[in-house]
């Protein structure tokens, strides 16, 4: 992980990118330590990766995925040669396409420099004066790019408030207010990243967050060491609903409650299962 | 109980056997992910089209 902050910190910007995915059985105290220890400040999925296409001969291994969006590379060794390889097609970094007519190439690398407003005004300049079609096409996709990403973000972060994850709200809204700033008529990014902050509830529903993915990976990690010995696995159930009823017992108020008694239910209804079979055992 | 310990599997492990794995080639979907450790605003694949992306599975052992 190391090598990735050390290659994010030199190609980040040229458009190498890094998502990763903690897959062991540890708790979430064991993960952020482990993070902190090698410095690590690229993102950590710590679910969603389980039960996916993603699957793994042996930790770590690595897939690039080049700029059409197929994975070009699967393997713990050679991903670094391959991404630098591919990271060669990429002339625009974060625009999207790999060419640009003349004109709108300081309004492509004032994107790619992270100033979407000035890219936007350069654009437009472009799209109001004598030019081709191909070149008003152009100056057109780059606007179009800008005003994606900030349908993008400006979703994602209500998205992520509605959901009590203010972090991830934030982050959105600071990449707006970094990248485009306040513009007239718009929802002001600055002044939503404030108004987040200033919530009553903010770090309750952090803290309650926190201890849900830790209960859930506690009964992950139950589930796993019960292996497939029956009276086990019946037991490892039993003590991953407590672990969830104990979460909700001491989060009633807070969002992810709903989230944390849907998987309680679930469970429930195995053990019911698990009941329903060892009956006709027990009449016998 | 067969039943019980399939369903376990199936939360520990996720149903890997009823999906093929992703090889060259093919285009990774977009996966839902409640909890980021450092999250940025940018986690979909789908995000960075145009661009590269390293993906990695870790642990700490």
């Amino acid at each position: 992980m190391r090598r990735w902050e050390k290659l994010s910190k030199e190609y980040g910007s040229k458009g190498l990118h890094f998502i990763s995915a903690y897959t062991q059985f540890h708790t979430l105290e064991v993960v952020e330590d482990s993070v902190k220890k090698l410095g690590l400040t690229l993102p950590v999925a710590m679910d969603g990766y389980w039960d996916t296409r993603f699957q793994a001969k042996i930790l770590c291994e690595i897939w690039v995925i080049g700029v059409d969006g197929k994975i070009i590379y699967a393997d713990e060794n050679g991903w670094e040669e391959a991404a630098l390889e591919e990271l060669k097609k990429v002339k625009y970094p974060g625009l999207g396409r790999s060419a640009v007519k003349p004109e709108l190439e300081p309004a492509a690398k004032a994107f790619c420099s992270g100033d979407w407003a000035k890219a936007v005004q350069l654009a437009e300049a472009v799209s109001e004066g004598d030019h081709s079609d191909e070149v008003l096409a152009d100056a057109e996709a780059i606007m179009d790019r800008v005003r994606e990403r900030r349908k993008l973000l400006e979703n994602r972060a209500e998205t992520a408030e509605v959901c009590g994850d203010f972090a991830l709200a934030q982050a959105c809204w600071s990449e707006l207010a970094q990248r485009i700033g306040d513009v007239v008529d718009e929802r002001s990014p600055t002044a939503e990243v404030k108004r987040i902050a200033a919530r009553k509830d903010f770090a309750a529903e952090a803290k309650a967050r926190r201890e849900f993915m830790d209960a859930r990976l506690r009964a992950d990690i139950a589930f796993e060491a019960a292996g497939s010995t029956p009276s086990k696995a019946k037991d490892s159930l039993a003590q991953a609903i407590k672990l969830m009823e104990d979460f909700v017992s001491a989060n009633k108020d807070r969002l992810c409650a709903t989230a944390a008694n849907d998987l309680i239910r679930t469970w429930k209804s195995w053990q019911d299962e698990a009941d329903k079979k060892d009956e006709p055992k027990k009449s016998k | 109980m067969t039943r019980l310990l399939l369903l376990l599997l199936l939360c520990v492990c996720g149903a890997m056997a009823a999906q093929e794995p992703y090889t060259v080639g093919d285009t990774p979907v977009d996966h839902s992910v409640d909890y980021w450790l450092n999250p940025s605003p940018y986690t979909q694949f789908s995000d960075f089209r145009g661009d590269v992306v390293l993906f990695k599975k870790w642990g700490c052992t």
